[in-house]
């Protein structure tokens, strides 16, 4: 992080750099913390002074800007998920460079989501071969499903003896022993990415340790732990144009006297994630039945696409009429989505 | 005391000039307490008394002329305001309801703040503003470029692209149904990839980037002076979770308010804020949805509103604003983009064809 610059490589005078020193001042970070009218005194210089200084410095650390065209032709990407009206609204897959969230009450199908972007995620550049990470925290990875996924997708591309081996070797398994091992784990995760050619990462589930070690009254410091760990998995995935794939857990929200089903972890992270993907249960005439939202998105409309979990993974429930696009991307989301009504 | 008297100047504290600890300090001691003591003197005079270079001594001089002579030398009338405001214009956000309420549009000049739960069209918002200073003059817009400051990674290239791509379609449409030739050229000139080429993106990875930002936001409008709209989104994430030391962060982010009030002031460009929600608990297990960042924050945006859903719809309430009622509009997010609601009123002028005063 630029942020972490110290002083003395920002082209100030050496005087000027000691005395902040003096003030335990010492990187970029530190001094944009203290407001104007400690720097005047510190520095013993005028306000005036004071804006230049920070403006000489802020240019040196501040991120250059690009124009929008730019970004459009930059480097894109997504992941495909093989659920093609997915695929489509999301414009190809989960996308590159954002953190997508899988949220879903137990048993819907979020850790079978994640294994069959395992296999996409190894198929997708095969020539470069790459990796994906799978950082696993309530130890629900099964090689053996993982095989199953790849074998029943693409029984042809794995149809000579050891081809599913090779796909195994390419997915990382790491196992974090808590939420701050988690996040050492992201902020060191840099060299990994770079040596072990990292194309997808995975975390299964974000919410298990946060909410296993983090209580009531420590509310607030697992706010902040999840706002860094949400920081890191950004900086992750847009420095190496990666997707990043999360999953959440529900929790019940009691308001005014009503009980709700919400997508854990609160506001803060519901604002933190690119795009939030919603399984729900659906009861409809033809029965008990799961459907996938998309419920945040900068790009994709709200749209419900009905599945089954089988042997290929998650799959389209073909059986019910095709996927409704809620009408002019206005339908609430808040009353049927995981949410709930914020 | 003749001069005092002629001026009419208030008689001010030495404490209160922007003037370096160690001068100050050394004019105390020296027993200069406010302006009136140095009414008179001369920089030798004033250098050998308070035991100070000549240099510094002119330098108090000069910052005392400058306040008492002309204490009201950048004041304004209300006239002047008042034929400001009317000459400034908006830019729309195609919802015409939302518009409404917005007294014709964002206006430039001021701040205004979007506040709301994630997914409920924010981001969408802010792309759909970067894209609507572009109209032309013709069309009574503001024909500006923007600046998109990203601290969320929200941005999404190809939606605002399929935006643009709609903007320039309506913009023909409306021009060929008023057979409007100028109008009409104005609107053949344009396309998508060249208005995506006027916004200007920033992506901010903390709260050091983003102040680092704001601070250098001077001298990048300088020399892109036709950018008309600064879009923060948002302006809380990072300081959600960057800040341990609470009145730390107040008096960060109200610096920050007061720097990019004075950009908004001084170049006539629209600031958007794009700011979270937070759940603040009333007691006896009730709770209420409030806009992120405090109480102090609430005092930094000229206009605020929220936005929420209703009936499966989406609204946004303004709900601070210095010279518009409260009121609440719908909203629609189509594939377009930000667009007037399906049951809005008819007969509804759009803003942007209303005839302003020239």
């Amino acid at each position: 992080m630029q942020s972490a610059r110290p002083l003395t490589r920002c082209s100030l005078e050496p005087r000027v750099v000691e005395r902040l020193e003096y003030y335990d001042i010492y990187t970029v970070k530190d001094l944009f913390g203290r407001t104007l009218w400690d720097l005047k005194e510190i520095l013993d210089i005028s306000l005036d002074d004071v804006q230049i200084l920070l403006g000489a410095v802020g240019a040196l650390i501040a991120p250059k800007p690009v124009t929008a065209r730019a970004l459009l032709e930059g480097p894109g990407g997504h992941l495909r998920t093989l659920i093609d009206p997915l695929d489509h609204v999301l414009g190809g897959g989960i996308e590159a460079g954002r953190v997508t969230e899988i949220v879903g009450p137990a048993g819907l199908g979020k850790t079978q989501f994640c294994l069959g972007m395992c296999v996409m995620g190894c198929l997708d550049r095969l020539d470069t071969q790459g990796k994906v990470l799978y950082i696993d925290t309530e130890k629900k990875f099964s090689g053996e499903r993982l095989s199953e996924i790849g074998t029943s997708r693409f029984p042809e591309s794995f149809a000579e003896k050891g081809a599913i081996g090779e796909m195994l070797k390419r997915v990382i398994v790491q196992v974090p022993t808590s939420s701050h091992n988690l996040l050492d784990i992201l902020q060191g995760l840099q060299s990994a990415i770079i040596s072990l050619n990292i194309v997808l990462i995975v975390i299964d589930s974000i919410a298990s340790l946060a909410r296993a070690e983090f209580g009531g009254s420590t509310l607030w410091d697992r706010q902040k732990l999840l706002g860094q760990q949400a920081s890191a998995l950004k900086s992750l995935a847009e420095s190496f144009r990666i997707p990043v794939l999360v999953t959440n857990q529900i929790t019940t929200q009691f308001k005014d006297g009503k009980s709700t089903l919400v997508a854990a972890l609160g506001p803060m992270w519901a604002h933190a994630v690119n795009t939030r993907l919603e399984l729900t249960a659906t009861q409809s005439d033809k029965g008990p039945g799961r459907s996938l939202l998309v419920t945040k998105s900068s790009s994709a409309p709200v749209v419900e696409i009905p599945y089954r979990v089988t042997r290929k993974g998650l799959e389209v429930d073909v059986s019910i009429s095709s996927p409704a696009q809620l009408e002019d991307y206005s339908s609430c989301v808040g009353e049927r989505g995981l949410i709930g009504t914020l | 005391m003749n001069d005092q008297l002629r001026t009419g100047a208030v008689d001010v504290d030495i404490v209160l000039h922007c003037l370096p600890p160690s001068i100050r300090d050394k004019l105390k001691d020296a027993g200069f307490r406010s302006d009136s003591d140095l009414v008179g003197i001369q920089p030798l005079e004033l250098a050998s008394e308070a035991n100070m270079t000549h240099e510094d001594a002119l330098l108090v001089l000069k910052s005392l002329s400058t306040r008492d002579s002309d204490a009201l030398r950048t004041a304004q009338s209300a006239r002047d305001i008042y034929e400001r405001e009317q000459r400034s214009k908006c830019i729309v956000t195609f919802s015409m309801d939302l518009d409404r309420v917005l007294g014709g549009g964002i206006r430039t000049g001021q701040m205004t703040e979007f506040c709301g739960a994630p997914g409920i069209g924010k981001t969408q918002i802010g792309m759909q503003l970067a894209v609507n200073v572009q109209v032309p003059l013709s069309f009574n817009g503001l024909e500006g470029e923007a600046v998109y400051i990203d601290t969320e990674g929200s941005f999404a290239p190809q939606r605002c692209l399929a935006m643009a791509t709609a903007f320039c379609k309506h913009l023909e449409k409306v021009a060929v149904a008023r057979n409007d030739a100028v109008r009409i050229s104005d609107a053949q000139k344009l396309d998508p990839l060249g208005i995506l080429e006027r916004i200007h993106y920033f992506r901010v990875r903390d709260s050091t980037e983003q102040l680092a930002v704001v601070e250098t936001l001077q001298s990048f409008i300088a020399s892109h002076p036709k950018v008309k709209v600064i879009i923060i989104d948002s302006i809380a994430f990072h300081f959600r979770q960057d800040f341990d030391d609470m009145s730390l962060r107040t008096r960060r982010l109200s610096q920050m308010a007061q720097t990019l009030m004075s950009i908004a002031h001084t170049h006539d460009i629209a600031i958007v804020l794009m700011n979270h929600v937070t759940t603040k608990i009333l007691g006896e297990g009730k709770s209420r949805i409030v806009p992120a960042l405090g109480d102090s924050w609430a005092h930094a945006a000229t206009n605020r509103l929220i936005c929420y859903w209703k009936d499966r719809k989406r609204y946004a309430f303004l709900f601070k604003s210095p010279h518009l009622p409260a009121a609440a509009a719908e909203f629609r997010i189509s594939k377009d983009g930000v667009r007037t609601a399906k049951t809005s009123q008819p007969g509804t002028k759009r803003p942007y064809e209303e005839s302003k005063p020239s």
